[in-house]
């Protein structure tokens, strides 16, 4: 069970990679949707039972998480006509380098860091602090409300392996608490994208310092 | 117990029932009616708590962080509580009178909420028992005053003082949020801690990580700034004159005392430095004398009446130094008789000020007048107002048989008491006190004797002056009761003491039998004056006995000659002050223009008085300073959401690399 584990964390990581070398949004929706799903399989395999709650979990995220997030995030991908991300902050090659910074970093904050509790895999701290570093790094970078939006999503993730793993006793509340947030955010800004859209005739997120004061 | 529960609750639901009917005099019958209603439930405990010790807790049933959420009364409390409430409830009572002029030009309901928001914060100041609930109160004090200031929000001027207000408030504040959110944090300090953190605060406290210093000048500087410190309190002589008058009483004679009470709190539960002693004294002293200077400056009344508050401000911290001199350096006596005059201060002073702002803002009411220089011969149309006025600038003025007479009497004993004991360290102090009290109690005379005079005696000076008409009795009847209560302080002075002193027992043990021999003083000068104003009041209504039925005429004085008399050959108030402000002109930056008469047949002379306050300009140019210095801050706003989010991230990863280091 455990090698299971690391196999879909090691996924999580080369997903990320993915998702800071491309430039085209949909890959990236699609990235963020096997993240997803993958991540909905932690729980069900993190302790090796198959409780009805476990099941209800698992289920609900991969639902989620897999389908209904990129099904809405495609539509306004539609909807804005934005196929791809042009002339990031940060460019790809860079991304990608800064990639190996952060998987370094979060390898070092990992290693000094408790583990909580017995039974949970050595990666799993870098693993999540390696997607929540990427998500970060997306939303600053990125120019597009939807790529925002999706690296949200990673940043999410990236907080959701820490509890879908390591917090064996709330997980329930951790996780609804969790999937209600991402779900708000996303209804939100999907609203939000939509509207800036019809407004300014573009989602540029920079171009946006004009409201300011 | 349920009292104060009840008085809470009464505020508050009182504060909303004020919001609802549509009705202008529903709305503030409502209103005011809640506030007396609350302020005599509360008077209950209160009262009880004067008495006698009281030991129970009201804890409210979900605690806020860092403490039980309890109220108390204790002495203190008792003794601040007592007059805060009596207070607040003829503030309601001639409020509604006051407010009935603005019927159909403004709702009734948003004041009358703030009014009772107010009165729940302070009596929540004065019986808190942790930081939070304290913070809590006082921030809540803040804001509805806040809203009472700027109720008159049309007028420039108001909104500007509004502003000042707010921004002082809160700077004070801003240390009151440290002080209360120290490890070790507790209200009053050293009591009544949570028993989880307990231990780890009087760990941290015990190994001084927080000396008792710091959390000395923080009181001093957030309670300072409420109660009108010198450089601190430049608020006050804006903020008061711009609230309706009711509001302006609670502010002077109540909200000024919840920053004393902070302070005498902090020095009763620390152990006093002797430097803390001087820095009061001196401040205190300086506070005091700058007051009193700056109303010898002023051109309107209510703006005399708020410095005046300011040099009362100072004659109490002036008390708490000498306190906090006498428990430093071991002369209990002079810490109770400090304390002690102090707290009698507060009580006297609370009266006189809240009747001095009913009455400016009678007189306000009758003429539409605020300049004292346009009033004049108010009193034959006014004939309450004056009389009440004259009551209570007697008072002020620390004249017989009124209570500041005492309060000022005790305070000077404890100042003489000082210089006499063999205590080295405390002669010097005792000597600044006696002659900031002396000095600040003659030009107090002065002022008030200008004011009186130009405002109420004399002809009428303009229209607006002319034709003044006597307030509604809705005013009137608190003014009359707190005339009536002046001289009756005055008389119960030695009760009074015996009470402060009583509350001063738990913290300076022996307290009330160092007291005695001055208690037992002022009983003997209650009963000399009292009997000479006995005396007095006899032959005044037998000189009435002997003129009944005979015919009195009255008419003009002797006019020197004077073809022609106008009223503008009678002193103003500007001129009458102009010698004296004139001495005093570095502290209070008036600048008067004289033109002086030349030759053997002057034309043209005159005397022009404008006032400036230097400290608040001091402090306006302080602020600009600042802010241009900050405009280089500038640039880390920048206004997109990618750039905010790095700095959050990285915060947050700086934290966490720190942390795991």
């Amino acid at each position: 069970m455990l090698s299971l584990v690391e196999l879909i964390l090691v996924g999580l990581v080369l997903t990320n990679l993915v998702l800071l070398g491309t430039s085209r949004i949909g890959l990236c929706i699609r990235m963020v949707a096997f993240q997803g799903v993958g991540l909905a399989l932690l729980p069900l395999l993190g302790h090796g039972e198959f409780t009805p709650t476990a099941l209800f979990i698992s289920g609900a995220t991969a639902l989620l998480k897999g389908w209904i997030f990129p099904l809405l995030l495609f539509r306004s991908l539609e909807s804005a006509h934005v196929r791809a991300e042009v002339e990031p902050y940060v460019g790809y090659s860079n991304s990608l380098l800064f990639g190996v910074a952060a998987l370094a970093i979060s390898v070092w904050l990992g290693s000094r860091m408790p583990l909580p509790g017995s039974g949970v895999p050595q990666l799993l701290t870098p693993v999540a602090f390696f997607t929540i570093l990427v998500g970060l790094f997306g939303i600053v970078t990125r120019r597009k409300a939807v790529s925002q939006v999706v690296n949200y999503l990673v940043l999410e993730n990236g907080i959701f392996a820490f509890g879908a793993v390591a917090l064996h006793k709330a997980q329930f509340l951790v996780e609804m608490g969790i999937l209600l947030d991402v779900f708000v955010a996303v209804f939100v800004m999907g609203i939000a994208i939509f509207r800036i859209n019809r407004e300014f005739d573009h989602i540029d997120a920079d171009r946006l310092a004009l409201l300011k004061e | 117990m349920i009292f104060l529960a009840a008085a809470l609750a009464t505020f508050l639901l009182g504060a909303l029932a004020a919001l609802l009917p549509r009705s202008y005099r529903a709305a503030s019958a409502i209103g005011s009616g809640a506030t007396v209603l609350g302020c005599l439930l509360g008077l209950i405990p209160a009262a009880q708590g004067l008495i006698a010790p009281q030991d129970w807790k009201l804890t409210l049933a979900w605690p806020p962080p860092w403490g039980l959420g309890s109220l108390a009364i204790d002495g203190i409390s008792a003794l601040f509580l007592t007059p805060a409430l009596v207070l607040i409830a003829l503030g309601a009572v001639y409020g509604r009178g006051y407010l009935a002029a603005a019927e159909g030009r403004k709702k009734a309901g948003p004041p009358w909420f703030f009014y009772n928001i107010l009165a729940a914060a302070i009596t929540g100041v004065f019986t808190a028992r942790d930081p939070f609930l304290l913070l809590l109160s006082w921030e809540t004090m803040a804001l509805s005053s806040y809203f009472l200031v700027c109720m008159e929000d049309g007028d420039g001027a108001v909104r500007r003082a509004g502003r000042i207000y707010l921004v002082a408030s809160h700077l004070g504040a801003a240390c009151l949020l440290v002080l209360c959110l120290l490890p070790g944090a507790a209200w009053p300090p050293g009591e009544g801690l949570a028993p989880g953190l307990a231990a780890n605060m009087a760990a941290s406290l015990a190994s001084g990580v927080v000396p008792a210093g710091v959390l000395f000048v923080l009181a001093l500087i957030g309670f300072g700034s409420k109660a009108g410190l010198a450089p601190l309190g430049v608020w006050l002589p804006e903020a008061h004159p711009a609230a309706p008058s009711h509001v302006s009483a609670v502010l002077s004679g109540v909200m000024i005392k919840t920053g004393v009470y902070g302070i005498l709190r902090i020095l009763l539960a620390l152990n006093p430095a002797p430097w803390w002693g001087w820095t009061l004294v001196l401040l205190g002293g300086g506070t005091a004398v700058l007051g009193v200077a700056g109303a010898l400056a002023q051109g309107e009344l209510k703006r005399l009446l708020a410095w005046s508050s300011m040099e009362n401000a100072g004659l109490m911290l002036l008390g708490l130094g000498l306190g906090a001199l006498g428990r430093a350096s071991g002369a209990p006596l002079v810490a109770a008789l400090g304390f002690g005059a102090a707290l009698v201060h507060m009580v006297n002073h609370g009266v006189f000020k809240s009747l001095l702002f009913f009455c400016a803002g009678s007189v306000l009411h009758g003429t539409g007048e605020r300049r004292m220089d346009q009033l004049g011969g108010v009193l034959g149309r006014m004939p309450v107002t004056g009389a009440t006025f004259l009551v209570a600038a007697l008072g002020i003025c620390g004249l017989p048989p009124m209570g500041g007479f005492a309060s000022e009497l005790v305070l000077g004993l404890c100042a003489v008491k000082g210089l006499l004991l063999p205590v080295q360290s405390l002669d010097i102090p005792s000597l600044a006190t006696l002659g900031a009290l002396v000095l600040c109690a003659g030009m107090a005379a002065a002022v008030f004797v200008g004011a009186f005079g130009t405002v109420f005696l004399g002809a009428p000076r303009s229209d607006a002056a002319s034709h003044a008409h006597e307030s509604p009795p809705a005013m009137r009847g608190p003014m009359i009761a707190l005339a009536v209560l002046a001289p009756l302080l005055g008389l119960g002075a030695p009760l009074l003491l015996e009470a402060a002193l009583r509350a001063l027992e738990p913290a300076i043990p022996g307290a009330q039998a160092l007291g005695a021999p001055t208690v037992a003083a002022l009983a003997t000068a209650a009963w000399v004056f009292g009997l000479l104003f006995a005396l007095l009041a006899g032959l005044f209504v037998l000189r009435r006995a002997l003129l009944r039925g005979r015919d009195v005429r009255t008419g003009p004085t002797w006019d020197c000659g004077y073809a022609a008399p106008t009223a503008r050959i009678q002193y103003t108030y500007s001129s009458f002050a102009q010698p004296l402000a004139d001495m005093f002109h570095v502290l209070t930056g008036s600048t008067g223009t004289t033109t002086r008469p030349r030759g053997l047949f002057p034309a043209r002379t005159g005397y022009a008085a404008e006032t400036q306050d230097r400290i608040l300009q001091g402090f306006l140019a302080l602020f600009t300073f600042i802010n241009a210095k900050l405009e280089a801050m500038h640039r880390l706003q920048q206004g997109q959401v990618h750039v905010y989010v790095l700095y959050i991230a990285a915060t947050l990863v700086g934290l966490l690399a720190w942390g795991l280091w």
